[in-house]
């Protein structure tokens, strides 16, 4: 146990030190200890470039102090349009402007301001021209380039120096080399994000200067609104939802009682425009629609997007005749609100004119439709919808309620359409907290569920697989986002597999990180660091270890508000409330998680990580997850080119981790788990250093119990030739833990494996792992001796052995899972085999279940696998059948390829005593597969033996012999395998009247099971001869024998073996053999 | 009963089995007493080639054994598609579980592999087509398609295909969606199509629906399947009750080499759990 309240260690971020506690200065290299806030961003940015063509000619033909200042307001031109559109002016080269759309926040629309800004410069250089033409004669002329693309970007905006770096910036310095004449060449990722909205014409592909492939870049030509329709897809199934469009219906309804305002809020790409279109088109009741929209950018007046609604309102005929009616308050808004978008003269004017205009709207002729007419409803309602309303303009937001409240009888509804953040602005507004307002409610839209996202995602996918949950990950990632969903699914059919998340949701998530202020950030950064999900905790003492610990503490509450986070396993518990500490949090969405980690520069992560490893360390956590942490950390710094000792020690840090958390997967069955560790770690050791040996060879044993063989002896067989020639090379010293570990993981992944061959490895294993205290491997080398002995049908010797194994298992230090479950189920084969009666024998089985099972799997299966042939001993096999079936679903989870082969037989055993031989013929034929499959020949002679007897049982005599025949010399059969096999073929002999050869084999049988202390091998060995000796007409020694299996089934408690044996001296009885 | 009547009583498409039992759906059948034991009795699938239009396959997997040869439709330099031999396996899993099933219900048929799908089991209708094609081109005697397209715009290509398979002699098995949405190539009549019932107990049960579209219902709950890596997970779809039905066609035609496909449509029929052959057939 690590508990520790001591802070965790800090190292010098310049030399990797570790620094006294306190110490503001680094004893080794004298950095400065306190932390420099994350300088570097990777970002989705958009690039301009603007040059000046033809200016040596200009510079002939003009006075240096003119050419000054005509390129002075050439500049201020260019950089007033740049600002207007939100993007930053990085520098001046020359005559060329650079400008950055992204820096230092991002937009979800930077790419289309870019483009738009392109387009002002060429208007506002058109502008120019038209006065300098005149005085002095000239013309000025640019080409622009526009490129969007990843870019890494500095925080000092101030300094102005090195904003952005990358190819992105270089490719869009080439597309404008490239353009023509007052031409715009913008970039493929640039044309992906403007879309429809954008008319343009491919040029190319270009070869540009400094890069490897060509580019297929675009001649720009105009561009349109980027209206809803082009950039969301309003074709798809409308899914879900249900709740909310009642809702709608319901404020509709209260508009009866005069004017109401709803507003619709939910994160970018939710579906509130997609909702509010599809409740307008399916209203409850007569309504009339305007629909405006607020824009981030741009120069209108700040009552545009309602002029806009308006507009649309009274282009209806209906509308057409109100304003008529109501000459006087036309005449107001016709000379403000809907010429220019201002209020005009006043807004209380407009507001009155509005309410009057509005209300009658509300009492036209609905429809000419009798049946409407006739319908209860006497008037319509008048719903405005507003959408974006993130960007609404004061005035507006002052206007709109100044005219719900006011418009008390009118049936009026306005609807807005935002972001979270319109919360913020709407603080200390009427309705925002007044929860008695009857005219004011917030709707919120939720994400969408896991089984609505995968309908959409039907919808959405081409070509789908059909099972259920198989696009689990792409919807988990969406967090239930439809808009996410889309452009996921979208990105894969483009890329196929590529994990880099498509730049429309970058631009997307990428602004509204960006609009997190500082401490938000920090808390957001840090967390997605630790991962999806996360401990408050955690962030704060990462925060601490920055020193932002105070900054990051009540961060979280607002993050969830943005709904960026959420608690683990309950995001409806918090939803913008104060978080309580203890919950424990993840992101809202695994896009978001991956947004946040990949917007930090890889530096930042890889200092980030090393100290979340220190962090957890110290709070014990578990080693795998400490080990991801330092493997992360050494990958990043590796990448960056970073060679120093520092990454050495970090590199061995994260191996040793890793190997250990992988040693304590495999300690658990938990084979995939293990794998994937120990893989990590061999791939982080150097081949020899200390560690590397015992994490390969565990990797190969990995490998070899999930049934990949043959990877994991080539990897056990490198451990060994290493270990073996360090050996050599100390010259004499005795066999090193490791090799011996080796030796033995080899001996028994043996294809031809031979239990008497493991054991003899596990012998010369035995003393080095005694020497060494090596409790491990004494219980893995004991178990493998005792597995001979019980094939021996020494069980007595075999359960002595066992005892010592389980000794040695309980000894170690983590109990290790694959080690008692192998000597379990070795325990419980002795039982069946060996001479303790069936119902004791069962009933120790139970008691081991029952101490050892519980939470281990493996144990489980073992244990399962003796018992329920017991239970079939007896007379219980319904028990038996479920049992086995249990343990291998579990089996199947565990992922021990064994288990394919072991089970079936032991299943087969069931049904065979159950009187199914068919059945028992069919699961042998599984297992006979599953060992081809695996290549473990070794067992197929076994499972031959098994079979040999089911068809013998069946009077197919031909196939019997065949089956024998396969089932391996008898010289290199251990006793009971050997005593089994001569009886099945004494009973073939006599069958094909071989009375000599049956005789002799069925007495060698007797004999070689007489060696053994199993009663049912005596038994069984008894019956075979019996029954031989009655085929050859010597009934009384066939009684006499017969009589012998009776007594010896009996003793053990084998009822079905009895009553077979009764059956026998019965018929013996009767005459008839 | 004219044939208006009929298209207005046309009861709702049925996709899956869900709350029914096999005793509720009796079918009398006229034709042969033939069965299982007649239809694939003591048959393993032996010469019988199997393909699976599918994300891939995994390469030694121990439930899916040898696969005799492995194949993807791949963007070209010039935008277009080719199918080439490779050496890659599975991009998901689910032809890996497809290809187990066909494997446990046929051991010695020969498996072959065509991926269309990438990660996350999806696809483009274009890459279907070309596989597809080339599947049938090839000449495999079963199909197994546990996959659909929702796109209208891919039909017509697409019943041409199915159409000169059966014609070919090559039996398409296609898995029906597993939401009541139209897509394709299960609609047509022309592949045996295939949804699932939610019986566990005997994992070689099937069914004949009466309420066609979809014409038989075979295991596809909680099943276990081959996965990547050399796993089985359990899971859950349409897509795991059609192999089943592509090995037993495998059998049937192992041991009744010169079946075609309407034959051996027939033989599935009369062999489901839930039909008898009545009495007023040929005997």
């Amino acid at each position: 146990m690590r508990h520790s309240s001591k802070p965790p260690p800090v190292h010098c971020t310049s030399c990797g030190e570790q620094m006294p506690p306190g110490a503001r200065f680094c004893p080794n290299c004298g950095t400065s200890s306190a932390p420099t806030a994350p300088a570097e961003e990777r970002k989705l940015v958009t690039v301009l470039f603007c040059d000046l063509v033809g200016s040596t000619a200009l510079s002939e033909a003009l006075d240096p102090e003119t050419l000054r200042s005509v390129t002075l307001r050439y500049f201020a031109a260019m950089q007033s349009e740049i600002e207007e559109f939100g993007g930053t002016v990085e520098k001046f080269i020359g005559d060329a402007v650079m400008a950055v759309f992204g820096v230092p926040v991002m937009h979800d629309d930077d790419a289309h301001r870019a483009v738009a800004a392109a387009l002002g410069m060429l208007d506002a250089l058109a502008g120019l021209n038209a006065q300098l033409e005149p005085s002095l004669g000239v013309r000025l002329q640019v080409r622009i380039g526009v490129n969007t693309g990843p870019a890494v970007t500095g925080a000092d905006i101030a300094a102005r120096q090195a904003l952005v770096s990358g190819e992105t910036v270089n490719v869009a310095a080439r597309l404008e080399q490239n353009a023509g004449e007052g031409e715009i060449l913008i970039g493929p990722v640039t044309r992906e994000a403007v879309g429809p909205a954008a008319r343009a014409e491919a040029v190319g592909p270009l070869r540009l200067k400094g890069k490897q492939d060509p580019v297929i870049a675009h001649r720009l030509l105009g561009l349109g609104e980027d209206a809803p329709e082009l950039t969301r897809r309003f074709d798809l199934p409308f899914v879900g939802r249900e709740a909310l469009l009642g809702e709608l219906d319901a404020v509709l309804e209260s508009t009866r009682g005069g004017a109401r305002m709803a507003t619709v809020q939910g994160e970018p790409g939710i579906g509130k425009t997609r909702l509010v279109r599809t409740w307008l088109d399916r209203a409850s009741r007569p309504i009339a629609v305007g629909v405006g929209r607020c824009r981030p950018y741009g120069e209108r007046g700040s009552l545009a997007p309602l002029a806009d609604a308006m507009r649309q309102l009274l282009e209806e005929e209906a509308g057409a005749q109100a304003a008529e009616r109501h000459g006087e308050a036309m005449a107001v808004l016709a000379g403000g609100l809907l010429r220019d978008g201002t209020p005009g003269s006043s807004i209380d004017a407009t507001c009155g004119a509005l309410i009057c205009v509005l209300d009658s709207v509300t009492r036209d002729r609905v429809s000419e439709d009798r049946a409407l007419a006739e319908s209860t409803a006497k008037e319509r309602t008048v719903v405005i919808a507003l959408d974006d309303c993130q960007w609404v303009s004061d005035p507006l937001l002052d206007l709109l309620d100044r005219l719900v409240d006011a418009a008390s009888g009118s049936a009026v509804l306005v609807l807005r359409l935002a972001r979270l953040e319109f919360a913020d602005r709407r603080a200390g507004r009427p309705g925002h907290t007044d929860q008695a307002d009857v005219r004011r409610c917030t709707l919120t839209v939720p994400a969408l569920s896991s089984g609505e996202c995968e309908t959409l995602a039907d919808a959405l996918v081409e070509v789908g697989a059909h099972l259920s949950g198989g696009r689990a990950r792409l919807i988990e990632q969406s967090g239930g986002n439809p808009f996410h969903l889309e452009q996921l699914i979208a990105a894969i059919r483009e890329t196929d597999q590529d994990d880099e998340i498509p730049h429309s949701l970058q631009a997307l998530l990428g602004a509204r990180l960006d609009a997190l202020d500082p401490a938000e950030r920090t808390a957001l950064d840090l967390a997605a660091v630790l991962g999806r999900e996360f401990a408050p905790p955690h962030v704060a003492a990462l925060a601490e270890a920055e020193s932002e610990g105070a900054a990051v503490h009540g961060a979280f509450a607002g993050l969830s508000r943005r709904h960026l986070i959420e608690a683990a396993g309950a995001p409806d518990l918090v939803a913008g409330r104060a978080l309580p500490a203890h919950v424990a949090l993840r992101f809202s969405s695994g896009l978001v998680h991956e947004a946040t980690y990949q917007a930090m520069a890889k530096r930042t992560r890889a200092d980030r990580h090393e100290r979340a490893a220190d962090v957890l360390l110290a709070r014990d956590a578990a080693d795998s997850t400490v080990a991801g942490h330092l493997e992360r950390a050494y990958t990043y710094r590796a990448e960056l080119g970073v060679r120093d000792d520092a990454l050495e020690t970090l590199r061995r840090r994260a191996a040793a981790l890793l190997a250990s958390a992988g040693a304590q997967a495999l300690a658990r069955s938990d084979l995939a788990w293990a794998g994937t560790l120990l893989e990590r770690a061999v791939g982080l050791f150097a081949p020899g250093e200390p560690g590397w040996a015992r994490a390969t060879r565990q990797l190969g044993e990995v490998r070899v119990a999930a049934g990949r063989a043959e990877e994991g002896r080539a990897l056990l067989r490198l451990v060994l030739d290493r270990t073996r020639l360090e050996r050599t090379a100390l010259d004499g010293s005795s066999e090193s833990v490791e090799a011996a570990h080796t030796a033995l993981a080899l001996a028994v992944s043996e294809p031809d494996h031979a239990v008497e061959a493991a054991a003899r490895a596990a012998r010369r294993a035995l003393p080095v792992f005694a020497a060494a205290g090596d409790d491990l491997g004494l219980a893995r080398a004991t178990v493998r001796m005792a597995q001979e002995q019980q094939l021996l049908g020494r069980h007595a010797r075999a359960a002595q052995l066992l005892d010592r194994s389980l000794a040695h298992a309980a000894r170690c230090d983590a109990e290790p899972e694959p080690e008692l479950a192998l000597a379990l189920g070795a325990v419980g084969v002795s039982l069946w085999r060996g001479p303790t009666p069936v119902a004791v024998a069962a009933g120790r089985c139970r008691e081991l279940l029952a101490r050892y099972g519980g939470p281990r799997p493996g144990v489980r299966v073992t244990l399962a696998c003796p018992l329920a042939v017991l239970l079939a001993l007896g007379d219980d096999p319904g028990r038996g059948r479920a049992l086995l079936a249990e343990a291998r679903r579990t089996a199947g989870e565990l992922g021990y390829a064994e288990g394919r082969i072991v089970l079936p037989v032991f299943a087969a055993t069931v049904e065979a005593l159950d009187g199914e031989p068919a059945a028992a013929l069919t699961l042998l034929g599984q297992a006979e597969s599953a060992a081809r499959a695996l290549g473990a020949h070794g067992m197929l002679g076994m499972i031959a033996l098994e079979q040999a007897r089911v068809l013998l049982d069946l009077g197919r005599g031909a196939e019997a012999a065949a089956r024998a025949d396969a089932a391996g010399a008898p010289e290199r059969l251990l006793l009971s395998d050997a005593a089994d096999l001569a009886g099945t073929r004494a009973r073939l002999a006599a069958a094909d009247g071989k009375p000599r050869e049956a005789a002799d084999l069925a007495r060698e049988a007797v004999e070689a099971a007489s060696r053994t202390d199993s009663p049912v091998v005596q038994a069984v060995a008894a019956l075979d001869r019996a029954e031989v000796l009655a085929r050859l007409g010597r009934r009384g020694q066939a009684a006499e024998s017969a009589g012998a299996a009776l007594r010896r089934f009996g003793d053990k408690g084998h009822l079905p073996g009895a009553r077979r044996a009764g059956r026998f001296l019965a018929r013996l009885e009767e005459g008839s053999p | 009963m004219t044939a208006t009547t009929q298209a207005r009583e046309r009861p709702a498409l049925t996709w899956r089995l869900v709350d029914r039992t096999p005793a509720e759906l009796p079918v009398v059948a006229d034709g042969e007493r033939i069965g299982p034991e007649w239809a694939w009795g003591g048959a393993t699938g032996r010469s019988v080639r199997v393909c699976i239009v599918d994300s891939g396959v995994e390469r030694d997997h121990p439930l899916v054994g040898p696969v005799d040869g492995s194949w993807a439709v791949v963007k070209t330099a010039v935008g277009g598609l080719e199918i080439v031999e490779t050496e890659a396996g599975d991009a998901c899993g689910h032809g890996t579980a497809c290809a187990g099933i066909v494997r446990r219900t046929a051991p010695d048929c020969g498996l072959h592999s065509v991926r269309v799908l990438g990660e996350h089991a999806s696809g483009t209708g274009e890459m279907l087509l070309a596989g597809l094609r080339w599947a049938v081109r090839q000449g495999f005697e079963v199909i197994n398609m546990s996959l659909s397209t929702t796109r209208v715009r891919f039909v017509e290509e697409l019943r041409a295909l199915t159409d000169e398979a059966y014609f070919r002699g090559s039996v398409i098995v296609a898995s029906a969606h597993n939401t009541p949405v139209e897509s394709f190539p299960w609609r047509f009549a022309s592949v045996i199509s295939v949804g699932s019932h939610h019986e566990e107990a005997d994992p070689e049960m099937y069914l004949y629906n009466p309420l066609p579209p979809v014409e038989f219902f075979a295991p596809g709950q909680n099943v276990q399947v081959a996965w990547l890596g050399g796993r089985t997970i359990r899971s859950t779809g349409n897509s795991f009750a059609t192999p089943l039905i592509a090995g037993l066609c495998a059998r049937i035609l192992s041991k009744h080499p010169r079946m075609t496909p309407f034959q051996l449509k027939n033989a599935l029929y009369l062999s489901a759990a839930n039909v008898r052959a009545g009495t007023g057939g040929a005997q």
